[in-house]
Parts: structure tokens; sequence; C-alpha cells
């Protein structure tokens, strides 16, 4: 006989003691059992780099393109099963004294990237794309271009915002 | 008590026999996007500073804030374009210095402007002690006058060997942001 629980999405089996008397809770764990598992469904992701747009000049917008390995934004998604990926993107940049600089992304700009293989699925910031990772592959990049476009007075100094990715891996 | 310890049995079952509905998991990742607009900050002279040819026991003062009226003398002027504001320091020296050695003691004045020899944007101040150029923030293009003047005293030139002194006043200046 054995005792099944779960931990943080993982199965556990623990071996029963053969003189442990039947109880409420005992049935209540073996029925649990019985029912389908879910796939794990444990995700993580982590930013492993900044969308680096560099030094800009005044008047002269910088497109950094998604498959740039120096430039673009890349966070690392681990995870397996089916998950719905959303990016929200902001309109501007802003400074320490709280001027705005233009950004744009357009649908080419962000990508997902499958660790195994080169399958790559852009889509389109502020929609959520889903897709199945298959168990073992680790999980996908996401890779992440863009357009700043700092107009001709524009103010100088430093500039920066933050783009939020936001997965989901539903349920049964 | 056989018959409750059942029952709880066939509850428990019963329960676990309800669709299972698992809870969706949600993560949240952040990167950042960053970018560094550069100011554009281009300094060139547009006049140095003469005093003037000096008779000895004479003076020679040349003052920020308008053209100058002695016969040979120029209002030192450092043209700025810049689009931020600007921090200014100067090395400042105190005496100019005659091709065979012989120094003059010397002061100098500094202020801003709009033109080379313009009213001053401002007093008049110590070269090394001058006040950020100030800029409206708003990304324009500006071009702004720092203006050299000095003085010599009459007393120091009394036995001051005849000849031409020259020094170098050296700004650095910096675009802030």
């Amino acid at each position: 006989m054995a005792r099944v629980f779960r931990l943080n999405g993982s199965t556990r089996h623990a071996a029963m003691p053969p003189s442990a008397p039947p109880a409420p809770a005992l049935a209540l764990a073996l029925a649990l059992a019985l029912a389908p598992a879910p796939a794990d469904g444990q995700i993580s992701i982590f930013a492993s780099k900044n969308l680096d747009f560099g030094i800009l000049t005044p008047g002269a917008p910088l497109t950094v393109l998604p498959d740039d390995g120096q430039r673009r934004g890349e966070l690392e998604l681990l995870a397996d099963g089916e998950v719905t990926i959303v990016v929200d993107v902001p309109a501007a940049m802003t400074s320490m004294t709280g001027r705005s600089l233009p950004l744009y992304f357009e649908s080419g700009d962000l990508w997902l990237r499958f660790r195994k293989g080169d399958r790559t699925v852009p889509f389109a910031p502020g929609l959520p794309v889903t897709i199945r990772i298959p168990r073992g592959q680790g999980g996908v990049f996401v890779w992440i271009g863009g357009t700043a476009d700092p107009p001709a007075r524009q103010q100088p100094g430093r500039y920066s915002a933050t783009l939020t990715v936001r997965v989901i891996a539903p349920g049964t | 008590m056989r018959k409750a310890a059942l029952m709880m049995v066939l509850a428990a079952v019963s329960a676990a026999a309800l669709p299972v509905g698992l809870k969706a998991q949600t993560a949240n990742g952040s990167v950042s996007a960053t970018a560094i607009v550069e100011a554009n900050l281009t300094v060139s002279v547009a006049e140095n500073l003469h005093f003037g040819s000096i008779q000895p026991t004479m003076g020679s003062t040349v003052s920020p804030g308008g053209p100058p009226a002695g016969a040979g003398q120029t209002l030192g002027a450092l043209q700025v374009d810049h689009n931020s504001d600007v921090s200014v320091s100067a090395v400042v020296p105190a005496t100019l210095t005659h091709t065979g050695g012989s120094t003059l003691p010397v002061t100098f004045s500094c202020g801003y402007s709009a033109s080379a020899t313009g009213a001053l944007i401002g007093a008049a101040a110590a070269c090394n002690t001058l006040p950020d150029v100030a800029h409206p923030d708003d990304g324009t293009p500006v071009t702004t006058f720092l203006q050299v003047g000095g003085s010599i005293n009459g007393a120091d030139t009394a036995a001051a060997v005849p000849g031409t002194y020259t020094g170098n006043v050296v700004f650095t200046l910096t675009a802030q942001y």
C-alpha cells in the first residue's frame, strides 16, 4: 500500500507502515490518488538580459531586433505543457526627471524561441500567445526587440522602462 | 462506531469523486529597457582676452558684460552650444608669463551671456566658481557665451620687463543630465 501526496506540483510516494489502521484521512488520500494526475505545471521565469538601446541621438530612432543577441531583452521561461504568455510593454521610457522617450513595439518584435530546435514563434505585445512546450524541452526564451524614437529635442539623460512578461499555465 | 467510520470514508470518497479543479499557475518576469540620450556640447573660442598695451605703472581691466573700452582690448569669450545644463570648472593662472620667464600678476572674472560681448545673464564671478550654464531642460539647442575678463594692477607693471605676457585659463565643461 502506498500513500500519495502532492508537494509543490510533484508526486511523491511513501511507504505505508503495514500496521497502520484505516482512517478517513487515508481513504481521502487514496481517492485523490485515483484522480487523473495533472500535468506538471511548475513554471518559472527569470530575466537574463535587458533591452539595451545604448546611446541615442535626438531625432534618430533606433530599432533593436529580437535576434540581436547583444541588445535584445531576454527572459528564460522554464516550463512544460501548455502555457500562455503575455508581454506588457510601456509606451515610453522615462528619465529620473520624469521626461519621456517614446517606445514602439510591433508584432515582429517579440519572439518565443524554443530551447531545443530552431522553432520560433513571433507574437505581438499585449496579446496572449499560447504554446505547448514538450516535456523535456526545458522551456523557451522570450526575446524582446523594439524601437526607441527620441524626437529631435529629446532631453539628454538616462531613460528606462519595465517590460513585464506574464506566464499562465492553465489548470485542467 | 464502525458505522460512523464507514460514513466518514464514504463521504471522503464522494468528495474525491467530484471533478478536481487544478489552479492555474502564474509567473511574472520583467526586464528593463534602457537608453542614454547623449547630450550635445561643443565649445569653441570666440575671442581671446587681450589687455592691450600697458604703460608701466598703468593697469588694465577688461570686464565681462560689454565691449571693452580700451584700445587693443578684447573680451575673451567661449561659445558653448549645448542642449542641457553644463557645469564649468576652470584652472586659473595667477600670473601671465613673459617669454623670458618674468611674470605679471593677473586676476580673472567670468560671466555668461547670450552674445560674445553682450550683457551678462546673472552676475560676474571668479572663473573657477561659476554656476552651471542653465538650460530650459526641453532639449532645445542653445548657445551660451562664457565671457572672460580680467585685471592687471598698475602697481605690478611698474617694474615689469617689457614684452608680451601670456597665460592660459583652462576650462572644463561637462553636460549635466
